[in-house]
């Protein structure tokens, strides 16, 4: 047996990492997306739900009647989410926790929080409170599937634990160079933590008060606004590479669905109702987000669910901000927005409409400013949008003020569909559609935009017992049953 | 003092020289056989005894004087078939003495329809083997598994020996979901022609001495050697011309476009891909690409005329001779293959040397070394591959003819002129354009060392390599393939090495008048090690130049994997009074795949066989129950592991992201490729248990032969992967764990039914049925997921208590008496995901009839499997896109008529649509929601083939004679003729999507009926 052990070692895979390898894998995989998740969770489903982004015109891939369930995407979503990110993220844990790096485990805990929400938001409940800890293999190789209200209260709980063990903590983390979105500072992590919770409260507060726990989020919210707060100062923004990516193997995002494949069958454009928002109120972000169409030089868009399918040339192509100008020019694209000023500031609008304090309308337009900066608007473009264009002046009834407000965030969320469509869901920020002439009316939705996703029907082989535990808990397994905080 | 002894065997009713038979030194592992002319030449001493042995031939035996010349004529025995056999180690061993079965196939039935696959022509000749058979042609790969599967995560593929030496069987690359090539392994660039028999060693108590790499079985190949003592030619060569089996039943009336609902018309549209246009006038239309006009027009016959006549030329001439204690044998085959499929070509040249010499009376020395050289150009790409032909013809819209798709196949920019539809190429580029090459250079070497150290005690060593490389390419050429529009290019390079030393004592001795002993000890060392480069180049820098330094982005990747293992191993047989016999063996192995803790293991195996007809004096002399044999087995095989499932390790991003390297566990970084496996640092070698027993008897003078064999075979805590549910994060953990149970039985069947001067009538039927069970998984895991790549329209698994493998996908929504419930517009409701269907069979069984007459004779070889399903892609997305025969029902829905109707008391979810409820559903619409429905696309998978079909001539010898020709024979021959019996309508059954598993098809490359004709020709 002489050798053996030699023998039995990979030469060219190695048992060791830097912490900073790992950091950059769980953020590239869970903020950026790899190509193949990104083009199905957040491109074909989230973004067209939310009416942002659109497959619908003459010769896409993807079917017109975007309101389908695709069990397959639908498996890719869940499936390849939880294993690209969920056992880095346990393994970035554990590395933290056996080198006692107090900031590191919380910011890995941070970071997972961010994950569980954007997944029970596709799903509703899901397996969290048994795959959050700092161990690869899991006591039970079946997770459990937690309920959607007690993983809300779970991460906006645990939020409060970690911003409570940073506390006045600066000291850099291990492996700050994987760390893209704050460079190991724990202090912005901590902002990133608790503009996380405001986010969340607010999304789950109608559920909340309905399970009777309004002293609870009401106690949540004020503490998220009596503690700072992300502005431009600190944004949580992962910078796409500069360079060309190597290959299909790290593939990239918007950019790579876009020109990456032959034929006009991936090139998505730009919904008609994103465009008209812009278009009608004189957006600056207009020209920003959208190249007009090649025949008609028009800001055409494109209507999700339209049985009309116009040609591709006749629709805006999105900007290189966006896609850039092939899969090897990427330099113009923006960066993913992992949790924004202008988020920030709307979410603080919302909450002073909402009677817990501050100055909704300042807010509201220093939630736009934010945002066009982003867009990379001339600060003079978007001072004069804010001063003239009255939909940058919240005025009305609350609701009003608040249908305002989400529709601001709705644009500012453009290419993070998964955000966007749990705005829409939340708010019933689009109607249904009803007109079955023009538009594809059709089960299972019958022209509402979907509540959730079908299960993995990977989990329904290999998990059954909790999947159907969580379906008898939660409701059919369908798109139209409705989560926990989706209240009406 | 050892002498030279030779002589001529003939079969004494007809006085025909015998070529074949068996001349073996009694007591010994010494021994040769006879020529085509009967002739054999060997070395003995005075006293010793010869044993001449052949198939349907009473044995002889001569006990060697003065003499140097010794003949014989053997009398007819039919049914005496298995007298000698090979077993481990290329021992001949008789039969009777052993406490199992071998079943052996031998050159002639191996080669009898000159199928080029060495395995492809072993199938429907061995009981209780499954062959899944090549996809792609002769030089693609096979699985074979024997008796069941038994492991949940790892291969199930027998060991491989040829001529001693353990050869690499490695599968260089197959197809995928996502498409892929299919480049071989290491049965297919075998020279059938050269094989002189097959031994199948099933059971653990037969494979014990292989240890644990025989834990799935054992393949012995011995190919052919010098024996005469003059130098002899065999020549041998087919043609043979194939031909698509089973054609996809397509509409013919249909063409391209859809239902415009506004209108209420249908519209026929270029830019919709499916055929779900307008009824098929014949008038000029709009051409797919949008350049002038077409027919719009059925086209039959489009799918079969796209695949031309395959043709396959075999060519084999072997030179032997065995003289003064020296022998040689030199051997060339090639194989020069053109697909069915046009530019997909196979050349294959096989060389070998086989020598021996005896340095003195107890030295021999003896060694071989083979070559093959073997190209394949244009492989046919399988599954969802975009160059998949079988795709494309099956999704075409009907209205688009070859031709007009043959002539204008390019762009102006040389790219691929393809209709809508996404993913989908022109096939006439595929077929007009290299789109990959590969080449396989492989050596096997072998050197041997005999020595008689005392009396009856002798010593084999011997070192053996099979060293392998392979080089592959696969093209994409600018602005061709979706998935690499800039162009790009893939490199394989792979070296496969496997080493093996062996050192073998035999012992034999007579205890006394009753008593005989035989003993073996050996060691044996194997390593083996599998190297691959993969370089992948992606956008090019000057266009359609393929060099991985033409490209902007480049990537290689290494990997390189290895393991060891030392054996000792031990056998002691028994014999009382040449009847009974009892064997023992022991092994320990040592397997660098363990934890060094762990490596050791050890198991033994006891069998024994009783020869009724000889121990029991009444039966001695009884003519009808001519020959009565039990034996038993029991048998503990173990089983180590891959290399590196002790330990985690990284994968390292291919490049930086924004200046830094990711590190992650899994297999690629690609966002759809698979999770992590979890190495386990504790492992322990898996130990099977074997329990096997059965009879042989022959009845009526041995006119009737029958064998029954039943066996239970337990694999227990086995090593395996594991699969976890995606929550997990991981994609499986490795662990020791489960119990698989295989039983079944094997009977054999050998008549002689007539058997007169002019004419013979011979029966061989082998049946065999395995049961498998899951008995027990990990705690609480009651699925073992196998695949799940499928986009997971179907997984492949096992279900605890359920057999291997069961298919789990979605169902129809069925209400509690199990009706299909349809929704209020009609169409029937997709329910939870469910196992759906099971592809282990229920029996297999093959009949061969053998008819000679005179000069002639007639073989028919017929094979057949019982049960098993299997989930169909091809039909579901025939369907789905329109193109499919079935979907002619209700088109008239779209010209204001009836479409699917609702079937009347069908179960509806809510309140049936009034006009639903009048003249049915669109039926774009409900193929649509069916494609959703995974069980509708389970279909079994039984069939009865016509397998294999020879009628030859052989030339008589008062020809012969005159032409100084020794053997001349013409045959012709057929395979896979046809199926006589299938449940598949659009494919062949044995169509699979790869072959790692069976039960899902997918735009698998159509099989091919063959015929041919061959010529023997021996001077």
């Amino acid at each position: 047996t002489d050798g053996f052990e030699e023998i039995n070692t990979d030469p060219y895979n190695p048992t060791e990492a830097p912490v900073q390898g790992i950091m950059a894998a769980v953020q590239y995989y869970e903020f950026a997306e790899p190509r193949f998740l990104t083009w199905r969770g957040n491109l074909i489903y989230s973004s067209q739900f939310a009416n942002q982004l659109s497959y619908n015109y003459a010769g896409a891939w993807f079917g017109a009647d975007a309101f389908q369930n695709n069990q397959g995407w639908t498996n890719a979503i869940f499936d390849n989410s939880y294993k690209k990110v969920t056992l880095s993220s346990r393994n970035l844990l554990k590395t933290y926790t056996e080198t006692n790096d107090t900031n590191g485990v919380a910011v890995s805990k941070i970071m997972m929080s961010w994950f569980f929400q954007k997944m029970t938001d596709i799903y509703g409940d899901i397996p969290y409170s048994d795959v959050i800890g700092a161990e690869l293999i899991l006591e039970n190789p079946k997770p459990t599937y937690d309920s959607q209200s007690s993983i809300y209260k779970g991460i906006i709980d645990d939020l409060k634990v970690q911003i409570d063990a940073i506390g006045s903590s600066t000291t850099i983390i291990a492996g700050a160079e994987g760390d893209y979105v704050y460079q190991g500072d724990p202090q912005k992590w901590k902002t990133f933590a608790n503009t996380l919770r405001l986010r969340m409260a607010l999304r789950g507060r109608d559920a909340f008060i309905a399970d009777g726990d309004q002293a609870y989020v009401d106690q949540v919210i004020a503490e998220c606004l009596s503690n700072p707060l992300i502005d431009e100062t600190n944004q949580a923004l992962l910078k796409r590479s500069e360079s060309a990516l190597i290959l299909s193997f790290l593939d990239g995002g918007f950019e790579d669905v876009y020109h990456g494949f032959g034929g006009i069958g991936s090139k998505f454009t730009i919904a008609k109702r994103y465009l008209d928002l812009l278009d009608n109120n004189n957006d600056p972000r207009l020209e920003k987000v959208a190249i007009p169409s090649a025949i008609g030089n028009m800001y055409q868009g494109s209507a999700i669910g339209s049985r009309t399918q116009i040609a591709r040339d006749e629709l805006v192509t999105p900007s290189s901000l966006i896609i850039g100008n092939s899969t090897t020019e990427v330099a113009d694209i923006v960066p993913v927005k992992v949790l924004s000023a202008s988020e920030s500031y709307f979410l603080q609008a919302e909450a002073a409409i909402l009677g817990y304090g501050g100055n909704a309308n300042a807010l509201y337009q220093e939630g736009i400013r934010a945002s066009m900066n982003f867009w990379q608007v001339e600060a003079s473009d978007a001072s004069d949008f804010i001063t003239n264009e009255p939909v940058a002046n919240l005025t009305g009834s609350n609701s009003e003020q608040l249908t305002m407000i989400w529709n601001q965030r709705w644009l500012n969320s453009l290419m993070n569909g998964y955000e966007a469509w749990a705005l829409v869901r939340r708010t019933n920020l689009i109607p249904d559609l009803t007109d079955n002439t023009n538009f594809w009316v059709t089960q299972p939705n019958n022209g509402a935009i979907p509540k959730r996703l079908p299960y993995s029907s990977t989990e329904a082989v290999s998990n059954a017992d909790n999947v159907n535990a969580a379906i008898t808990a939660q409701g059919a397994d369908e798109m139209t049953t409705a989560i926990w905080w989706d209240k009406n | 003092q050892k002498k030279e002894i030779s002589g001529t065997v003939t079969s004494k009713t007809d006085n025909i020289p015998l070529p074949g038979v068996t001349v073996m030194i009694e007591g010994t592992t010494v021994g040769t056989e006879t020529d085509f002319d009967g002739n054999y030449t060997l070395k003995a001493n005075v006293g010793d005894v010869l044993v001449y042995a052949y198939l349907g031939m009473k044995t002889q035996k001569k006990t060697v004087a003065n003499q140097t010349t010794i003949n014989v004529a053997l009398e007819d025995d039919a049914g005496q078939l298995d007298e000698v056999v090979i077993t481990a180690f290329g021992i001949k061993r008789e039969a009777k003495k052993l406490g199992y079965l071998v079943q052996e196939v031998n050159s002639e039935d191996l080669t009898v329809a000159a199928d080029p696959n060495m395995a492809t022509a072993l199938r429907g000749k061995v009981a209780g083997v499954e062959i899944r058979s090549g996809a792609t042609g002769p030089g693609s790969s096979t699985n074979i598994t024997i008796r069941g599967i038994s492991s949940l995560s790892g291969s199930n593929q027998p060991l491989i020996v040829i001529d001693g030496v353990v050869v690499s069987n490695t599968n260089i690359g197959q197809g995928d979901f996502a498409g892929g090539f299919d480049f071989g392994d290491g049965f297919s660039n075998i020279n059938p022609d050269d094989i002189e028999r097959i031994s199948v060693l099933k059971s653990g108590n037969a494979t014990a001495l292989y240890g644990y790499r025989g834990a799935n079985g054992v393949i012995l190949i011995t190919t052919k050697s010098g024996k005469s003592g003059k130098v002899k030619v065999d020549v041998s060569s087919a043609a043979s011309f194939d031909n698509v089996l089973v054609s996809p039943k397509f509409q013919n009336q249909y063409g391209q476009g859809r239902y415009d609902t506004a209108t209420n018309t249908l519209e026929y549209n270029i830019i919709d891909g499916g055929s779900w246009g307008p009824r098929l006038d014949g008038t000029q239309r709009e051409r797919f690409d949008g350049v002038g006009t077409a027919e719009y027009s059925a086209n039959p016959g489009d799918f079969k005329d796209f695949y031309n006549t395959g043709t396959t030329f075999t060519n084999s001439v072997i030179v032997s001779q065995a003289k003064n204690g020296t022998d040689f044998k030199l051997s060339y085959g090639n194989l020069s293959n053109e697909s069915i499929q046009k530019g997909a070509t196979l050349n294959r040249h096989n060389f070998g040397l086989k020598a021996g010499i005896d340095v003195n009376d107890k030295i021999r020395v003896s060694g071989k070394i083979d070559y093959t050289r073997q190209k394949g150009e244009n492989r046919p790409e399988l599954t969802d591959g975009q160059s998949n032909t079988i795709k494309a013809l099956s999704t075409k819209p009907r209205n688009i003819s070859n031709s007009l798709l043959a002539n204008n196949y390019l762009k102006a920019d040389g790219t691929p002129n393809n209709w809508a539809g996404s993913f989908t190429m022109n096939p006439f580029y595929a077929t007009n354009t290299l789109l990959n090459e590969d080449e396989t250079n492989r050596y096997i070497g072998l050197i041997s060392l005999d020595i008689d150290l005392l009396e009856g005690l002798k010593l084999n060593a011997r070192a053996s390599q099979d060293l392998s490389f392979t080089n592959a390419f696969i093209y994409r050429e600018k602005g061709a393939f979706d998935i690499a529009p800039n162009g790009k290019l893939d490199e394989f390079n792979t070296t496969s090495k496997t080493t093996s030393y062996d050192l073998l004592l035999n012992y034999n001795t007579e205890l006394s008048d009753d008593f005989s002993l035989t003993a073996a000890f050996g060691l044996n060392q194997i390593n083996s090690s599998f190297k691959s480069i993969v370089t992948v180049g992606e956008t090019f820098v000057q266009d359609n130049f393929f060099s991985f330094n033409n490209f902007k982005s480049k990537n290689i990747n290494p990997s390189l994997v290895r393991s060891k293992s030392n054996s000792v191993f031990g056998s002691a047989t028994f014999g009382y009074k040449n009847y009974a016999f009892l064997e023992v063996t022991a092994r320990n192995d040592w397997s660098s795949t363990l934890p060094i803790d762990n490596a050791s293991f050890f198991y033994p195996s006891v069998g024994g066989s009783l020869v009724l007809s000889d121990a029991i004096p009444s039966l001695v002399d009884n003519t009808s129950l001519s020959y009565l044999k039990l034996r038993a087995g029991y048998a503990k095989t173990g089983n180590a592991t891959d290399p590196y499932n002790l330990q985690n390790t990284y994968l390292i991003s291919s490049s930086e992201y924004n200046s830094q390297l990711f590190y992650f566990f899994g297999v690629n970084e690609e966002g759809a490729g698979a999770g992590a496996s979890l190495r386990n640092p504790n492992l322990v070698a898996e130990i099977s248990t074997n329990v096997e027993f059965g009879f042989d008897a022959r009845f009526f003078d041995d006119r009737l032969s029958f064998n029954a064999t039943y066996y239970n075979i337990d694999t227990k805590n086995q090593i395996l992967e594991l699969s976890l549910p995606p929550s997990s994060g991981a994609n499986e953990q490795v662990i020791n764990a489960g119990l698989i149970n295989n039983r079944g039985f094997e009977l054999g069947l050998s008549a002689d039914i007539i058997k007169a001067k002019d004419f013979n009538w011979t029966t061989d039927v082998n049946f065999s049925k395995n049961i498998s069970k899951i008995e027990e998984l990990a705690q609480g895991i009651e699925v073992q997921v196998r695949e799940r790549q499928f986009n997971d329209v179907v997984q492949v698994g096992g279900k605890l208590g359920d057999p291997l493998w069961s298919l789990f996908g979605s169902t129809y929504e069925r209400d509690t008496d199990g009706n299909i419930v349809y929704d209020s517009n009609g169409l029937p409701m997709v329910g939870g995901i469910d196992k759906i269907g099971s592809t282990n069979p229920d029996a297999l069984a093959n009949l061969r009839n053998t008819f000679t007459y005179k000069n002639f004779s007639l073989s028919i070889l017929l094979d057949a499997k019982f049960g098993g399903d299997v989930f169909s892609f091809s039909d579901m997305v025939r369907a789905t896109s329109g193109t499919d025969e079935i979907t002619l029902e209700g088109r008239e829905y779209f010209t204001g008529g009836n479409g699917i109707l609702v079937p009347s008391g069908a179960v509806i979810d809510g309140t049936l649509d009034a006009d639903v409820a009048a003249r049915g559903v669109n039926p774009q619409e409900y193929w649509g929601r069916l494609g959703q429905i995974s069980e509708r696309w389970v279909q079994d998978a039984s069939f009865v083939k016509l397998r294999e079909l020879s009628v030859s001539y052989n030339f008589p010898t008062t020809v012969l004679d005159k032409l100084n020709i020794s053997r001349l024979s013409l045959s012709y021959f057929g395979r896979n003729l046809a199926i006589l019996h299938k449940n598949t309508a659009n494919f062949d059954p044995e169509t699979g999507f790869n072959n790692s598993f069976s039960g899902v098809e997918y735009f698998g490359f159509p099989s091919t009926s063959s015929h041919g004709i061959k010529l023997n020709v021996s001077f």
